[in-house]
């Protein structure tokens, strides 16, 4: 199973920003509220990563998951995580031929465009550790052959931090992987009424049509790659890196890969916002997002991280003119 | 809590250099060195109490660090403070010092250990400042609460504490006890050796073709409960132990608990939890804040850092390089030899701040030859010819060339104090030594120097952060520059009224006096006058006619008074070259000559030359006339400008005379040296004055009874009726003979005019009856003449002295200047009680006994006044051009900065100050700054800047900017309109 993933050469810069808009509207209608958290979505799927939320149930981690997926076009396919889920249950395995003779590779729920993986941190650690590779590298290997799985491939994972029992916490390298942790949070009355009433919410999935091709995201991508970064943004960003590095209630400061991850992302909000080059907000946006799920705290604070990381913040001076 | 701390090293220079300036000040009697001292005095003062200030002013805003410790190992804490000037941080948790560190601004982290085993809640902070001068340290403690419980475990200790093992007992299937924490959770993983067969996860298994266990059966299986004892010795070592067991237990993958001396059993979930468990352990045992001592108040401690900066040590010689100079310049060394020494102290100052190790050793060998070098160019020893010769020939040299060799060493700031000490001391010496009037701008020149090099020096190593600071225009308000000007003008006003209460020095101490010739131009060796060459001088007329004034113009020698006979109709046409400077505490006559014979036209000298002294140190016998003065002792030092002839002034009456040659003491009181005295001569004579005053002369009553010494009762034949009369007519009617002094002088004041053009008596007539009543105008020889002759008609002894009078003064060299055209004439007259008093009918000098005692800041302030008064437009031009020159420099500045940053830079800083006032953090980005606005117009131009900083595809356009110069126009608020 491969895709035809061409990238649409016609696309100006501006597109991207209009790609974001047609999806936050799609998204709009279907989720209530949470603007934020689309657009950190939207932008992680355009920088070519993958998406952790973190909430309680019955918030709509799973429904943003699924929008996404359904607004852009393409496969998708969903995983439930449970304890006893395998590797083999995940990227698949090799069957016997029909025939009766030798084997072929029967590919797992990974293979689609936009994979949900609900419940991560119920897996344990042997799958998670499987999904390692296909989240960096895109394919998997099976019997010592890779199978590539279709591009683009964005992982969307869902845990549940507040109920741990018999729960596998997600390690530093799988954690690592995902380029943007967000969490929803509450929604306004208002909108709450809008989801009760039906006018939103998990009854209007089947309503939604993709608004984005497969070849748009590609050229999205392609496009967002390209924004400009100037060398004193990346400074700045490096200078954000090692302040979390240094701080004094961090015991594990963000890796280099946060870093790339945090300017990935950062690319795609300044393409999102119309822009040709990344703008120091840009930074500090994407660094709210991309940091606080990589660094550790002393104590093992998951809150607490975003805290260091908003200090850190603003620890740093911004680069100006 | 605010105590003094102590003192930097090397500040003990700065002070021991300034009692050598009181020494050098009661050895010289110069009154520069005493303004010197006095604005030392007011700097000290400034760097006890700006350590003071500085600690007051610090705010602590928060102090965080982490949750979780070890004691003993590093920990890092992070300080939030605004402090004005460089700070030293010391932060103490249960009295013990945790952590240090030193910072410039705001924020700083500091680095430390993990303080003893504890729970704590609150930590204290001490900082200590020396202000900018870094000189005298104060400290200030306060208490802080942390944001939360910081847990300081023991390291774990190397033999474990006792430990229960128990098997869990778990049987399969049932449900699982379960731990709190997300460690071990339960799950499963893949079959290993040694697995029982009941622990087999059998649906895992059958799907996936592979054993798979139940991880928590193993897992679980131990339970360790350490068991903690209380009352050890050490709870320490014991929390230490209790954490190496449960840490074991821990790896092991058991579930671990404690419990303490048998009774509670506490279950340990986590690492975290382990840490938090062994610091809380035993409260008891921690011990409390232990009992404040008392310490030495003046503990000197190395509060700053001891390497001395680059920029530090090119300051410290740069603070050296005026003083080298004023002192070469004293000792008459050119422009060859000053190179030779500054180029020294330049290689001192780069091989000082390599820190090779090889340099570091050779250094003072190499310090040591360039200060040999050194001195053997400065050092003449072929001119130390006595003790009193080698404080102005051997001594200054050897101290030039030991700081520069001292320079040579000079890389920590203790080294840096005390080579700017040598400095100060430098200064201290030539201020004693110079009475030139370039002194009072190389002081002030010497003093900024010395004390930018003592700031400089405490100045800490500059933030590397500030090189990156995103707007370098905001630093560029005058904020620094008028509180630091406000200062100097403070301190300068305090050094005035310090100075105001310094009286004059009373002169030099008589230990070392200063006397020396520039050269030895011997004369006939007769004792007769001889000209500045040497040459023998006779008939005053025929060498100072006025007539013949062009061609000895201005030449000391042209005076007719000094010559064995003065003509009083004649009168050297006599410049304005500063021909002496006397050092002495008040004005008096520099009297060279006397005479005693009058012909009626021609007043003639002694031909007694009296007796000749070797000398150096001259003991003056008592003259005719002389009697023994008060025990007051007046010294004065001359110091010949031009070439003058081998007349030794001095006040009357001389006692001691220091003169590197021999001299002739004459009977009539004049001393006359045997060699000629060269510029740049000089030599210092203690005279003991009677110290007359109107009143002790009025006690005197009328003299022409005593009519004593005769010799000076002597009256030409020539001499007319009608001055007798007028003489009888004076007297008449004044109760003493100092009225009729005064009579006499006024009747001259009234009578004739003071006149250099007087009229030339005919030939046979007597001079003094036709200026008194002929031609009535006349200088201050026919002036004194006829006073004297007025005088002895009436039976009172008195003469003519001629010499100097002094006519302005040099207040910060604090010396007296007489001019050419101030060599004068007037009249002694002898009083028995007091000897010889001088009386001047022209000239205004007071009586010794009625001299004013004034003060240096007197002097200055009055000197500052009608220097003001006289050069208004001078000062208000002074003023305008500072004011211009600050003017073009900031304009230059802000044009530099405006060329460098460009339109969009300035546009940037503009955006940047407006939305700071609006209430936004000066550090954040540009789409934050535009939040404070609260307008969306805001965030274009905010977006526009980005770009044009931030963009590869930025094109400037000038009708964009325009749109946008107006867009932040509409958002700056009224009076914020500034720097466009």
């Amino acid at each position: 199973m491969t895709a035809v993933w061409t990238a649409d050469r016609s696309l100006a810069p501006t597109d991207v920003q209009r790609l974001s808009v047609s999806i936050a509207a799609t998204m709009a209608a279907l989720v209530a509220g949470r603007q934020k958290q689309i657009e950190i979505a939207t932008a992680c799927v355009l920088a070519g990563g993958h998406l952790l939320i973190e909430d309680i149930p019955g918030v709509g981690k799973t429904l943003l998951a699924q929008g996404l997926a359904a607004s852009v076009g393409g496969s998708f396919s969903r995983v439930q995580g449970t304890a006893d889920l395998l590797p083999s249950d995940v990227i698949g395995s090799l069957a016997p031929n029909p025939d009766g003779l030798g084997l072929h590779f029967r590919p797992g729920p990974l293979f689609a465009n936009v994979v949900l993986f609900d419940e991560l941190n119920r897996v344990n650690a042997r799958t998670q550790s499987a999904l390692l590779e296909v989240l960096e590298e895109g394919h998997v290997t099976v019997d010592g052959v890779p199978h590539p799985v279709p591009a683009p491939f964005v992982m969307v994972a869902t845990q549940n931090p507040i109920e741990m029992a018999g729960t596998y916490p997600l390690a530093e390298g799988v954690i690592d992987r995902f380029m943007a942790a967000i969490s929803l949070g509450r929604t306004t009355p208002d909108e709450e009424v809008d989801v009760l009433t039906g006018r939103r919410g998990r009854s209007r999935l089947g309503t939604v049509q993709p608004v984005i091709s497969l070849a748009e995201l590609a050229a999205g991508r392609l496009l967002v790659a390209q924004t400009y970064l100037h060398d004193t943004v990346a400074r700045y960003a490096v200078d954000v890196l090692n302040a979390t590095r240094n701080h004094p209630r961090v015991e594990l400061g963000a890796s280099t890969r946060a870093g790339v991850a945090m300017i990935a992302l950062a690319k795609a909000f300044a393409a999102m916002a119309g822009r040709d080059h990344v703008a120091p907000h840009d930074v500090h946006r994407a660094a709210s997002c991309a940091l606080s799920h990589r660094v550790v705290v002393a104590g093992g604070d998951r809150r607490g991280a975003a805290a260091v990381v908003a200090e850190c913040l603003a620890a740093v001076p911004a680069p100006r003119r | 809590m605010i105590r003094p701390a102590g003192v930097s090293p090397g500040a003990f220079a700065l002070f021991a250099t300034w009692i050598a300036g009181v020494v050098i000040a009661m050895l010289t009697g110069a009154a520069a060195v005493v303004i010197l001292l006095a604005a030392g005095a007011v700097g000290g003062m400034w760097a006890l109490v700006a350590g003071l200030l500085s600690v007051r002013r610090v705010r602590v805003d928060r102090i965080t660090t982490a949750d979780i410790a070890v004691a003993g190992e590093e920990l890092h804490w992070h300080v939030v403070a605004r402090a004005p000037s460089p700070v030293r941080w010391e932060l103490c948790v249960a009295g013990g010092v945790v952590a240090t560190g030193c910072s410039v601004d705001g924020e700083t982290r500091l680095s430390g250990v993990g303080p003893r085993r504890g729970m704590y809640t609150s930590v204290e902070l001490r900082w200590s400042s020396a202000g900018r001068p870094g000189l005298c340290w104060w400290r200030r403690r306060s208490t802080h609460a942390l944001a939360g419980p910081l847990a300081v475990a023991p390291r774990s200790a190397d033999d474990p504490a006792a430990v229960d093992r128990r098997a869990t007992a778990l049987s399969v299937g049932s449900a699982p006890a379960r731990r709190p924490g997300r460690e071990h959770p339960d799950g499963v993983r893949a079959w290993r050796d040694g697995d029982e067969v009941n622990a087999v996860h059998w649906p895992s298994s059958l799907r996936s073709g592979e054993l798979i266990m139940r991880h928590r059966v193993q897992d679980a299986s131990e339970r360790w409960t350490v068991r903690a004892r209380t009352g050890t010795d050490d709870p320490d070592h014991e929390a230490a132990r209790v954490r190496r067991a449960l840490e074991d237990g821990m790896r092991a993958g058991a579930s671990v608990a404690v419990t303490v001396d048998n009774e509670a059993v506490e279950p340990i979930a986590s690492w975290p939890e382990i840490a938090n468990w062994c610091a809380r352990f035993d409260p008891r045992a921690v011990s409390p804040t232990p009992k404040r001592r008392w310490r030495h108040p003046l503990r000197v401690r190395a509060h700053e850092p001891k390497v001395l900066t680059r920029r530090g040590r090119w300051a410290v010689a740069a603070a050296g390089a005026a003083p080298l100079m004023m002192v070469l310049q004293a000792l008459g060394y050119g422009p060859a030899e000053m190179g030779v020494v500054l180029a020294a102290s330049a290689v001192a100052a780069i091989v000082s701040m390599r820190a090779e190790r090889w340099l570091r050793t050779v250094r003072p060998v190499i310090g040591l030859t360039v200060a040999a070098g050194v001195g053997a160019t400065l050092v003449d020893i072929s001119r130390v010819s006595s003790v009193a010769t080698s404080l102005r020939f051997l001594l200054p040299q050897s101290l030039v060339a030991l700081v520069v060799m001292h320079g040579f060493e000079c890389d920590d700031r203790r080294a840096g104090r005390i080579a700017v000490a040598c400095s100060a001391l430098l200064t201290a010496y030539a201020a004693g030594v110079r009475i030139d009037d370039q002194l009072g701008a190389w002081l002030l020149v010497a003093g900024g120097g010395i004390a930018w090099a003592i700031t400089e020096i405490a100045r800490p190593d500059r933030n590397p952060r500030g090189a990156d600071d995103p707007s370098p225009l905001t630093r560029m308000r005058g904020r620094r520059a008028i509180p630091a000007a406000a200062g100097l003008a403070a301190a300068a006003l305090a050094t005035l009224v310090l100075l105001a209460t310094v009286p004059v020095p009373s002169g030099p101490a008589q230990l070392t006096l200063p006397s020396w010739l520039e050269e030895r131009r011997p004369t006939g060796g007769d004792g007769g006058l001889a000209a500045p060459d040497g040459s023998p001088l006779l008939g005053g007329a025929s060498t100072g006619g006025r007539s013949t004034g062009g061609t000895a113009r201005g030449s000391a020698g042209s005076y007719a008074g000094f010559s064995p006979e003065m003509d009083t109709s004649a009168r050297g046409d006599l410049g304005d070259e500063v021909v002496l400077k006397v050092r002495a505490p008040s004005p008096d006559f520099w009297r060279g000559q006397t005479f005693s014979e009058f012909d009626g036209r021609t007043w003639i000298a002694d031909a007694d030359v009296g007796t000749l002294t070797q000398g150096p140190e001259h003991i003056i016998r008592r003259s005719v006339g002389d009697v023994l003065g008060s025990d007051d002792s007046f010294v004065q030092t001359f110091y010949a400008q031009v070439d003058l002839p081998n007349l030794v002034f001095a006040a009357t009456s001389p006692r001691r005379v220091l003169l590197d040659a021999p001299l002739w003491q004459r009977p009539d009181g004049a001393l006359r040296a045997d060699v000629a005295l060269p510029a740049g001569s000089a030599y210092t004579v203690v005279s003991s004055r009677s110290n007359p005053t109107a009143e002790s002369l009025r006690a005197q009553g009328v003299l022409d009874a005593h009519g004593s010494p005769p010799a000076y009762l002597q009256l030409p034949e020539s001499t007319t009726a009608r001055v007798r009369a007028l003489a009888t007519r004076l007297a008449a009617g004044s109760p003493s003979t100092y009225d009729t002094i005064l009579a006499i002088e006024a009747w001259l004041n009234a009578n004739v005019q003071y006149d250099l053009d007087a009229p030339i008596p005919a030939n046979g007539r007597d001079a003094v009856d036709d200026f008194l009543f002929e031609s009535t105008r006349g200088f201050c020889e026919q002036i004194s003449s006829a006073m004297a002759i007025v005088l002895r008609s009436l039976g009172v002894p008195a003469r003519i002295a001629t010499g100097y009078v002094p006519s302005d003064r040099d207040e910060i060299a604090g010396v007296w200047i007489s001019r050419a055209k101030d060599a004068h004439a007037w009249v002694e007259v002898h009083f028995p009680g007091f000897g010889w008093v001088p009386f001047d009918p022209t000239a205004s000098v007071p009586l010794a006994g009625e001299a004013d005692a004034n003060t240096i800041g007197g002097e200055l302030f009055d000197a500052l006044g009608e220097w003001a008064g006289g050069n208004v437009t001078v000062l208000v031009g002074v003023v305008l051009a500072a004011g211009a020159i600050v003017a073009i420099a900031r304009m230059t500045r802000l044009f530099v900065a405006r060329h460098r940053r460009g339109r969009w830079g300035r546009l940037q800083d503009r955006f940047v100050e407006a939305a700071v006032r609006c209430g936004a953090p000066p550090a954040a980005s540009n789409a934050e700054l535009a939040a404070a606005f609260d307008d969306p117009g805001a965030s274009t131009i905010a977006a526009l800047l980005d770009s044009a900083a931030f963009s590869a595809t930025w094109s400037d356009d000038d009708t964009m900017f325009e749109r946008a110069v107006a867009a932040l126009g509409e958002l700056e608020p009224a009076g914020s309109r500034r720097h466009r």
